[in-house]
């Protein structure tokens, strides 16, 4: 079992109802059972896209990226403009 | 200089930091706030600390391919109004046409 801050920033922070949280999730896990276990506990996150954009540790990693107890994942709204 | 800043990015302050006299050539890149579908206005956030790792590590990566050059980036955060730059980038090289190889608005 590892344990896994959560970071959430603008607009999945409004969803989740929070800014920062922690889950548990079975090991071995990748980032993309961190965001699942995300959804299941804070339900208003299920309005984020099937694979929003992640950090792991402050760099930006893919959804199979392995994590460990104590790692922190941040979840970033896409960013527009230009 | 900070590379985040809450108050208007003064452009100012970029050129003093990467000009001198021994610079031909400077060049500076803003990205503003447009008028479009009613905008007013854009409120930045970001993870602090890793929005500048990465700025870091870009500037590093320019400093490396265009030694020549000096380069800063400053990201204003907050609300920006219409029209006011929410990023800016100057680069200053000592000959100008050295500079111009430096992809600032890509």
């Amino acid at each position: 079992m590892a344990k896994v801050s959560v970071r959430f920033f603008a607009r999945y922070a409004e969803l989740a109802g929070c800014d920062w949280s922690a889950v548990n999730v079975s090991t071995p896990a990748t980032v993309g059972d961190v965001i699942a276990r995300v959804r299941e506990v804070f339900p208003g996150t299920q309005a984020m896209p099937p694979r929003p954009l992640a950090a792991l540790n402050r760099r930006q990693v893919k959804h199979d990226a392995l994590v460990n107890d104590g790692d922190e994942v941040a979840l970033l709204p896409p960013l527009s403009g230009g | 200089m900070t590379h985040l800043t809450r108050s208007p990015i003064s452009i100012e302050s970029l050129l003093a930091t990467v000009q001198g006299p021994d610079r031909g050539g400077t060049c500076v890149f803003l990205g503003t706030v447009r008028d479009e579908d009613d905008v007013t206005g854009i409120e930045y956030s970001a993870y602090e600390e890793m929005a500048i790792a990465e700025i870091e590590r870009m500037l590093a990566e320019a400093r490396a391919r265009w030694p020549d050059a000096n380069v800063i980036l400053q990201h204003r955060l907050g609300l920006v109004p219409l029209g006011e730059a929410s990023i800016a980038i100057a680069a200053a090289a000592r000959i100008a046409r050295s500079i111009c190889g430096v992809p600032l608005c890509d």
